[in-house]
């Protein structure tokens, strides 16, 4: 059981609460679903249920939290961590072994199982979650959503009570996802109390017992998850939607002709490993937004990173507008915003970051586009701040502005909106659709199907053979 | 799995030695290059060093690391050079002297990177706890060797990101705006570097790193044929070594 009572907390040098006057309590089997705008004191509830709060993180700290029956002040995290696992938003923040079976392992080394034992756990730990042919791989090979897994699996295999998770479908695709939810379910009947700390509300219909509205640090509302259903207190709350239509199967595809941008006899491996694209043709129209769609592993985000000029392709072709372009010529012409935004910024302002951008397109943008773009991306306000101070959803936005300013003819974005709320999500994707309007090609990959289903005009749909198109099966 | 390094390479014949073996090698190794004054000493340890380390079968790391150790030579010598024709009362230094920690180096990192590119971190934190150090200097120790390959990884992305944004990333860069170069690189290097500690610190703390008192190997090693001849075929090279070296004419660089 995991109990919260009239928890106020502040960080160090902080000015105002993080959370105020939290009380809840979760029972064994209850499934808990905790949401709200970015900065409303989710990520801080999770550190207080683990016991980062306050054994890692000081500061100031009232009220009580209890997880199986003992506050948390009276032991240490790892104790805690018997009766708590927590699953975290970037999963990498959580490995601290470097390939797959050794972070299956680690903890369990560290609570002195034996190895018999250890193994037995790894492999069905792997089997549960799909991860047999990944146990020998480094964690910087795996994609995201393997990443998650992985981090997963790991926590299970240790066989909490109680499970904290910190946006977990944020990196996984829509399968995983549906996966995920039943998996927790059969967690859920097994007498495991969850919380879940999530934006993307869809894929918990069936999952969650109350719903918890954050604002401001303070829970605004305790609802069931059909409450959630009201339009008006989700717009006033700046939440996600509960219903999301997967219509990825309905876009059109891309075809190998007639497109402005036209990628032929594309070739590509990386060293010893088998080929990722053999004489692989496509053509992307401008004035589209282009969902990139395909399993994990298939390579979305290396096609992405051959297009504009980042990967050297082995052999192959790109033409924009008929002419053909050098990968210098690529870098320049192409924009791509990748998932981790922390390597992306640079400057000591929001406004210089921006600055940067435009002196190196000097004939493309101007001082009053730098204003413009920081309107449009609700980030004017944050001018002068510094960008690494930014929050997750600060970040995303002004990486996005980055590349948008730059006008670029193809803009790819990697999963865009993922850890991104509803009014967030709703600037990016409204950025997107103008940007396409004004003639360029936009390039999605994202598991996102709120996105998906706001922006996209088209699919283009890689499979382990190459292009998918409508009357080819894999 | 590797310590320092992210990408995965072959399974090799090292990677089945004891960690406690690759650790004596290393700490022996560093102590015997120490004592050697000769080339003709240094060059048969580093040859033996190299040896060592091809085991391993990551040609590019070791080409990596043999050019940046040959650079910072070149560069040494280059300098010693400049600080002769500047003050020549300084005396010139021959190649042989400047051969001297150039060897010592090599045979260091050689040592080090074979144990880097072959050994479990969690092989390392037991050994490290068997030895019975104290909690406080083995757990920094191993978060530390944790740390390279996020950082070797965050250099990686924080280049392409200074590549997307369409600066120009090579020693002209650097040399024609080394402020900008530095900025681009270093600030985010900067931050990354302070987020990954508090990550890998909140990792281990929730994982229990260092409460247990007893912990398991779920990769058990034990000291082989192999390892004692490794050690044997090691310890023949540092008594040859201190052989040659007492016969040679012994070359002192600097008064070392």
């Amino acid at each position: 059981m995991l109990k919260f009572t009239d928890v106020t907390y502040t960080y160090p040098f902080a000015d105002r609460q993080a959370v105020d006057q939290i009380s809840l309590q979760a029972d064994a089997g209850q499934a808990i679903l905790c949401t709200g705008s970015s900065g409303c004191g989710k990520s801080t509830l999770i550190r207080l249920a683990n016991g980062l709060v306050p054994h890692f993180f000081q500061g100031s700290l009232t009220g009580k939290v209890v997880v199986a029956g003992t506050d948390n002040t009276d032991r240490p995290i790892h104790a805690i961590g018997h009766d708590l696992g927590t699953l975290f938003q970037d999963p990498e923040q959580q490995f601290f072994a470097l390939n797959v079976t050794d972070e299956l392992a680690f903890a369990h080394e560290w609570r002195n199982t034996p190895p018999n034992l250890i193994r037995q756990r790894i492999m069905a730990a792997a089997d549960r979650f799909g991860l047999q042919d990944l146990l020998e791989s480094s964690i910087h090979e795996l994609s995201e959503g393997q990443k998650q897994k992985v981090a997963l699996a790991s926590i299970m295999s240790l066989a909490p009570h109680i499970l904290i998770l910190d946006e977990p479908s944020a990196n996984l695709d829509p399968e995983a996802t549906r996966e995920l939810a039943l998996l927790l379910g059969e967690l859920k009947r097994s007498g495991i109390t969850l919380l879940i700390v999530d934006h993307r509300l869809y894929w918990l219909r069936d999952l969650i017992d109350q719903v918890l509205v954050m604002e401001d640090g303070r829970i605004a509302e305790r609802l069931t998850f059909q409450q959630l259903d009201d339009d008006t207190l989700r717009a006033r709350y700046g939440l996600r939607n509960t219903t999301v239509h997967d219509h990825r199967n309905q876009l059109s595809c891309v075809t190998s002709h007639a497109g402005a941008i036209s990628i032929s006899g594309l070739t590509f491996a990386y060293q010893g490993k088998a080929p990722l694209f053999t004489d692989f043709s496509v053509a992307l129209p401008k004035g589209m937004v282009i969902g990139i769609i395909g399993d994990n592993g298939v390579g979305k985000t290396t096609f992405a990173r051959l297009i504009t000029g980042l990967l050297p392709m082995k052999s192959g072709t790109i033409c924009i507008d008929g002419k053909p372009v050098t990968p210098k010529e690529l870098m320049h012409r192409s924009s791509i915003v990748l998932q981790n935004t922390d390597h992306q910024l640079h400057m000591h302002t929001v406004r210089k970051e921006l600055e940067a951008v435009t002196q190196r397109h000097v004939d493309r943008a101007d001082a009053a586009a730098v204003d413009a773009i920081m309107q449009e991306f609700n980030i004017y306000h944050l001018a002068e701040r510094h960008p690494q101070s930014l929050s997750g959803g600060e970040k995303q936005r002004l990486v996005i502005a980055c590349a948008v300013i730059r006008q670029p003819d193809i803009l790819i974005l990697d999963e865009p909106t993922s850890g991104l709320d509803g009014a967030n999500m709703a600037v990016i994707a409204a950025t997107i659709t103008r940007f396409a309007r004004q003639g360029a090609c936009v390039l999605i990959i994202s598991h996102d199907l709120e996105l998906l289903e706001r922006v996209c005009t088209c699919r283009m749909e890689l499979c382990s053979t190459g292009l998918k198109t409508e009357n080819t099966k894999e | 799995m590797q310590v320092s390094f992210t990408s995965n390479g072959p399974e090799t014949a090292l990677h089945h030695l004891d960690v406690r073996t690759k650790m004596l090698i290393s700490a022996v190794a560093s102590i015997v290059v120490i004592l050697l004054k000769s080339v003709p000493a240094l060059a048969l340890l580093s040859l033996a060093s190299c040896c060592y380390l091809m085991l391993t079968r990551r040609w590019r790391v070791m080409v990596i690391s043999w050019l940046v150790i040959l650079l910072l030579w070149i560069t040494a010598v280059g300098f010693m050079n400049l600080m002769h024709l500047i003050m020549p009362k300084m005396g010139a230094t021959g190649m042989a002297n400047m051969l001297i920690p150039f060897l010592r180096s090599l045979v260091l990192v050689n040592t080090l990177l074979a144990m880097a590119l072959s050994t479990r971190i969690q092989g390392i934190l037991t050994t490290l706890r068997s030895l019975h150090l104290p909690y406080w200097l083995y757990i920094p120790a191993a978060v530390m060797v944790r740390f390279l390959p996020s950082l070797v990884e965050d250099m990686r992305q924080i280049a392409e990101a200074v590549r997307i944004k369409g600066y120009p990333l090579n020693p002209a860069a650097l040399l024609f705006s080394p402020w900008q170069t530095i900025r681009l690189l270093f600030v985010p290097m900067l931050f990354r570097a302070l987020r990954t500690s508090d990550d890998l610190g909140i990792a281990a703390e929730l994982k229990g790193v260092g409460y247990g008192s007893t912990i398991s190997r779920f990769r058990e090693q034990r000291f082989s044929r192999f390892d004692y001849g490794i050690l044997a075929v090691s310890c023949t090279f540092f008594v040859l070594s201190l052989v040659i070296n007492a016969y040679s004419k012994v070359t002192t660089f600097m008064g070392m």
